[in-house]
């Protein structure tokens, strides 16, 4: 662990498909994973690389980018204020439903609980109002129910059903 | 194992721990909607662990409907939005098939505390019931033989706090009237405390008594509490509810006193049980000049009843803000704006021609949520 003084200390993560991450210590630590690695191998040396089979390159960068800039919310104080919701917007509107799967995956291996937190409630609000056929593609769900099962449910709930966006 | 962009949705789909990080977020609506997507979704959406996780998620919602009691067994179900119309006749919680009928007893915050009609050679049933998932729990009978009464059985139901339920029971296990036991504790309630009309409010169960006394059971710390007396009175010995109840985590109580009476307070009491204290003030001259039909005429014009209406429920907007009364009028159910004293109609009743549409017994409000009932 780096001390007082000395130069900031840089984690390697190495990712599925072979990329080396260089992260600062701090960022790093935001993920339990990497925290109990280190918690776990306490004479690791500074060059350790710490492998990530389960994460590949782009969702890492993605999710260094995100907790970069929540460590220096914390930093300055302004957790929980009004620039960090604008990050987060301006964060997410450019991801697609793709990217965003593939993030709240690396999220949940890497157990980072902020971001996770943040990601359900994103996905969850892109599923709002939509219909069940868009929800099965977006999950890539196979309906497994016969048609005469599905219409008993959706008699059962028929309240439900009224007023869906179009997809 | 890195997931390509196909699989990285079936990955999600078949975590079940992150699908109920995020349906716990999607809206009671929609989420039973969901369940239609697949049969894994289905039994996922009807677990207790999401139910649960969902409830606390989701706490505050707000009235989205009315249950109407149109006679003894029946009810309609009113939904509250633009273009409302009344649903169907309903026998409540036929599921249960009680064979000495159900009634509604109370709502509280999305459930509903239900029993079996009291009828010879029946017990009476207590039931707990969720109306938006239509799970129903029996509750266990009154185990002790030498009562012979309970009453005051009320729901305290707080999703903000727990998604678990209390139901509350005052027992008489002697003839003692008005002398009960709680908690090893004996108690003597005001002769006239009326224990069926019982509202939860700020993590009590709160009782009024005609003449202007009330208590309340703290369920933190299950002790019965003294409240100071009802708003002061002028000249007038006996009370005149006409409403008391809960909404957007107040309470509120109206009466109404005098001749041709349509100005009245709504009164708020404050979380420290002390102190009542006028939160609105209402004048419905605007309503009675719109609807003519309000007025009895046959009746004296001294008499406090001379015009029909009864306050149905206090309902918030959508900021949560208790801003609107729902008014029963004869043949029509009116939004009064308690700001502004503006009103729209809500409904019209077309079919009650043997008492003018006026007047049923009670209406329960209906608030969407998951909350396992066992």
């Amino acid at each position: 662990m780096s001390k007082l003084g000395q130069a900031k200390r840089i984690i390697f993560l190495k990712t599925a498909d072979g990329q080396l991450f260089e992260v600062d210590e701090p960022v790093a630590m935001e993920f339990e994973i990497v925290k109990s690695f280190f918690d776990e191998n306490e004479d690791a040396a500074d060059d350790t690389v710490v492998p990530l089979p389960n994460v590949s390159a782009e969702p890492l960068a993605g999710i260094i980018e995100f907790c970069k800039a929540h460590v220096e919310f914390r930093a300055n104080g302004a957790a929980g204020k009004d620039e960090v919701k604008k990050f987060n917007a301006e964060y997410i509107k450019e991801k697609s439903n793709e990217q965003l799967k593939e993030l709240i995956l690396a999220a949940n291996y890497l157990n980072i609980k902020e971001m996770l937190d943040f990601l359900t409630e994103t996905i969850a609000n892109r599923l709002k109002n939509k219909s069940v056929e868009y929800v099965r593609a977006f999950f890539g769900i196979e309906n497994d129910f016969t048609p005469q099962e599905e219409e008993a449910v959706r008699k059962e709930y028929e309240w439900a059903f009224e007023g869906v966006d179009e997809d | 194992m890195v997931h390509t962009d196909s699989d990285s949705a079936e990955a999600i789909a078949g975590n079940e721990d992150l699908l109920t990080e995020i349906l716990s977020r999607i809206p009671v609506k929609q989420l039973i909607k969901f369940k239609s997507v697949s049969k894994s979704w289905l039994s996922l959406i009807s677990t207790s662990t999401l139910s649960r996780i969902h409830t606390l998620k989701n706490p505050s919602s707000s009235i989205s409907g009315l249950f109407l009691r149109r006679t003894p067994t029946e009810f309609q179900f009113l939904p509250i939005h633009a273009n409302s119309s009344l649903k169907p006749l309903f026998y409540p919680l036929n599921c249960a098939s009680d064979p000495a009928g159900i009634k509604y007893l109370q709502s509280c915050n999305g459930l509903v505390l239900c029993s079996s009609f009291r009828k010879l050679g029946y017990k009476t049933q207590y039931y707990v019931y969720n109306p938006t998932t239509n799970c129903f729990f029996t509750l266990p009978p009154f185990t002790d033989e030498s009562k012979t009464a309970v009453f005051g059985v009320n729901l305290a139901f707080e999703p903000s706090k727990s998604p678990y339920y209390k139901v509350v029971c005052i027992d008489i296990y002697d003839s003692r009237i008005g002398a009960w036991r709680l908690s090893g504790s004996t108690f003597i309630a005001p002769f006239d405390m009326v224990f069926d009309n019982g509202v939860f409010w700020n993590g009590s169960i709160v009782w009024i008594s005609p003449h202007g006394a009330s208590i309340y059971f703290d369920l933190t710390n299950e002790r019965l509490n003294k409240m100071s007396d009802l708003p002061v009175l002028d000249n007038w010995s006996k009370r005149r509810f006409r409403y008391f109840g809960e909404s957007c985590g107040h309470l509120h109580l109206m009466e109404i006193y005098g001749a041709r009476a349509t100005r009245f307070k709504v009164f708020q009491l404050e979380k420290d049980y002390c102190n009542w204290t006028v939160k609105y003030e209402i004048d419905l001259e605007g309503v009675v000049g719109a609807y003519s039909e309000m007025v009895r005429s046959y009746l004296d014009v001294d008499d406090s009843n001379y015009y029909a209406f009864v306050p149905l429920v206090v309902v918030g907007d959508k900021n949560g803000v208790d801003a609107s009364l729902l008014l029963h009028i004869p043949g029509k159910i009116i939004s009064y704006n308690m700001r502004d004293k503006s009103f729209i109609e809500l409904v019209a009743f077309n079919d009650d021609k043997k008492n003018k549409g006026f007047g049923w017994l009670d209406a329960y409000p209906y608030i969407q949520s998951l909350a396992p009932v066992c």
